[in-house]
């Protein structure tokens, strides 16, 4: 194959998916306009107001199409990249100019990610993961062809074993055929992605705020109603058959939203497969969107397996690998959250698909042991006393309330029954938080367990611990007990709280480096 | 049961901690002043309830200069030993810090306006996941501190 060198130009779909990509950017700009500053000219309406006969209007769509095309092919002539012996070059930028330049040494995986439109076309967008931020945001070279990118990405992994000499570039070689090697693989199942997108709770409400507000934009007069018909049953009493009608309304739009949230879901991990290639891990998911992500298998700082309470109740987990850093530029916030390995598995084939695909994580320890007592009685003092101060004013707002508009009602009561409840909620909640919380150790791994109703189980290996942490309050020492925190180079610390002061204490010695005691 | 970390801080660093405090103080004083004026003039707020909130903070701020770098003081404690750097510190929340001798990335020295008044230094130390300080020590202890721990991680190895 000959090796791709010299100075390209993007494909020419780029000129039409920049343009797409510029209009995202300025609709708003042109509503905004149009809703502030345009409609407001007294002549407007003379005009026609809105409608296609006003030729203010359509001047200006067509002064905007014109302009975002301009701007589009501008960028495309300012656009070029460059692979030489060494590094990845891009330049680009028609006013701000950049000039991106990667060695190969330093590129530590490469993404590929293609949205409907550049499917069309048979082009995706490469981009390169580099350890550090770049200065000058990530390298993205953009409407590629699909075979010239996957041909660039030999190359680039070709050249990254370093080519000085003849048997760094025979290892190199074997490197590359045994990347090209899967080793093993492990697929969602149709029926599972299905239950992954009915479980999917979070998206539900996400949807139905999003809805109201697109009614209030669009003024569609029947979401209009049911939003200002939810307000209305809070606060005044209708007629059963006004409020039977809304109520069978909220659940329509609901069960639509949900559907949707489904429907989305399944889209976005259609075709999920996880692969393990030598030392490398790799992500391909997507039905409109493909995305193909990965990293190397040492990079991972932490595993973490996530169990949400619906998710549990059918016997299923999530598995998410962190990196350093974002592993491709955070447009999604699933990934800046960490690369999804495996979004829907069942607990008993978590095991397996460690072992499998990730065996260096399979021999992580179980974190059963639960934590004292002392701990117990300290979580429910912090539960209670951050919980009792909020019932006891809402308790006497509402007694208040009652008093004005109802004066008949059993307020005392009610209110005594609610306040009783919350705080049986409360005592259950921590009761369930210190039940879930468990630390374990054993050579190569400090695993942490946590969580209430939404258990996520961390494991992270000895050697990526950077800093160790131990904490205690004057109460906590008391009790003898003391918060853990280890911190690695992915963003976020983790840690748990009240574990027994012992466990505490071995987890700093544990941290040092075994040959040396 | 660990021992306790051997070293402690310069003594000067209680003076370097009044300094700050008072410079919070004066920011914080400064602020606050700003959005009462700004509420009495534009929200035509009454000030009769003022002098409750001012003795609370008055009382935190006094604490925070006369007492709190004491107790810091005598908490702070740090050891350097063959694999790795033990850090103590705290107010009311002790924190014990332990970072592998083997993951140290790069260590500094710096001194800020307040620490050279007093002339100290501070030392940084930088893992790949975050930094701990070491404030509060003479520029020469500094250095050789900043220099040991360089020596001690280029010999750490990694156990296997």
């Amino acid at each position: 194959m000959e090796p791709i060198s010299g100075r390209h130009r993007v494909h020419w779909s780029y000129l039409l998916t920049g343009a797409v990509k510029n209009i995202y950017r300025w609709i708003l700009f042109i509503i905004a306009i149009f809703v502030w500053v345009v409609g407001r000219i007294p002549q407007f309406e003379e005009y026609g107001g809105y409608s296609f006969e006003n030729p203010l209007l359509v001047a200006s769509i067509a002064a905007v199409v014109v302009l975002v095309l301009a701007i589009s092919a501008l960028q495309y002539f300012h656009i070029s990249w460059e692979v030489t012996d060494t590094e990845v070059r891009l330049r680009k930028g028609v006013i701000t100019k950049a000039d991106i330049r990667v060695p190969f040494d330093r590129i530590h995986s490469v993404s590929i990610k293609a949205n409907p439109i550049e499917r069309i076309f048979g082009v995706v967008n490469l981009t390169f993961d580099t350890a550090g931020g770049l200065v000058g945001g990530d390298l993205v070279i953009p409407s590629l062809k699909k075979s010239f990118a996957d041909r660039l990405r030999h190359q680039i992994s070709l050249h990254k074993g370093g080519n000085k000499n003849e048997v760094a570039e025979e290892r190199a070689l074997q490197d590359a055929v045994r990347q090209e090697s899967v080793f093993s693989h492990c697929r969602i199942r149709p029926m599972e992605l299905i239950f992954h997108g009915l479980s999917n709770g979070s998206a539900i409400l996400y949807i139905f705020v999003g809805l109201s507000f697109v009614s209030r934009l669009t003024d569609i007069p029947f979401i209009n109603e049911i939003v200002s018909g939810v307000v209305e049953t809070t606060f005044q009493r209708l007629n059963s058959a006004d409020a039977f009608i809304i109520a069978l309304a909220v659940i329509t739009v609901l069960a639509i939203a949900w559907l949707l949230s489904v429907v989305a879901s399944i889209l976005k991990y259609f075709g999920f497969v996880v692969l393990r290639r030598g030392d490398r891990i790799e992500v391909e998911r997507g039905l409109l969107t493909h995305r193909v992500a990965g990293c190397s298998v040492n990079r991972i700082q932490e595993v973490h397996i996530e169990r949400p309470l619906f998710r549990r109740l059918i016997g299923y987990a999530a598995i998410r690998v962190k990196m350093p850093q974002l592993i491709i530029g955070g447009e999604d916030s699933q990934d800046a959250l960490g690369l999804l390995v495996q979004p829907f598995i069942k607990y008993k084939e978590i095991d397996g698909f460690l072992r499998e695909i990730l065996p260096e994580f399979a021999d992580a320890p179980e974190a059963k042991d639960g934590l004292p007592a002392a701990s117990l009685r300290l979580t429910y003092l912090r539960y209670l006393s951050r919980s009792v101060i909020f019932i006891v004013a809402a308790f006497i707002a509402a007694w208040f309330a009652l008093a004005d508009a109802e004066p008949d009602f059993p307020r005392t009561e009610c209110l005594s029954i609610v306040s009783a409840l919350l705080l049986a909620v409360i005592c259950i909640t921590a009761y369930r938080s210190w039940k879930g919380r468990g630390m374990a150790t054993n050579d190569d791994f400090l695993v942490l367990r946590r969580g209430a109703y939404t258990f996520t189980t961390v494991i992270i290996p000895r050697k990526k611990i950077q800093i160790a942490r131990m904490s205690r309050g004057p109460l906590q020492m008391r009790c003898g007990v003391a918060d853990v925190d280890a911190t690695t180079a992915a963003t976020t610390d983790e840690g748990i709280i009240d574990v027994s002061e012992d466990q505490a204490q071995s987890y700093l010695d544990w941290i040092r480096p075994r040959g040396l005691r | 049961m660990r021992t306790l970390p051997s070293e402690h801080l310069d003594k000067r660093i209680k003076s370097v901690w009044r300094v700050n405090s008072l410079i919070g103080t004066f920011i914080l004083a400064l602020i606050v002043t700003v959005v009462i004026f700004l509420l009495v003039r534009l929200a035509g707020l009454h000030l009769n309830w003022l002098p409750a909130p001012i003795i609370v903070f008055l009382v935190w701020r006094i604490l925070s200069f006369a007492v709190f770098p004491r107790i810091r003081y005598a908490r702070w404690r740090y050891e350097l030993l063959q694999e790795e750097i033990d850090i103590m510190k705290g107010l009311l929340f002790v924190t014990r810090t332990i970072i592998p001798m083997i993951r140290v990335q790069y260590t500094d020295t710096s001194q800020g306006p307040v620490l050279r008044a007093f002339g100290l230094s501070s030392v940084t130390i930088y893992t790949a996941g975050g930094s701990e300080d070491i404030p509060g020590l003479t520029p020469e202890d500094a250095d050789a501190l900043r220099d040991r721990i360089i020596a001690l991680a280029k010999a750490a190895k990694e156990d296997i």
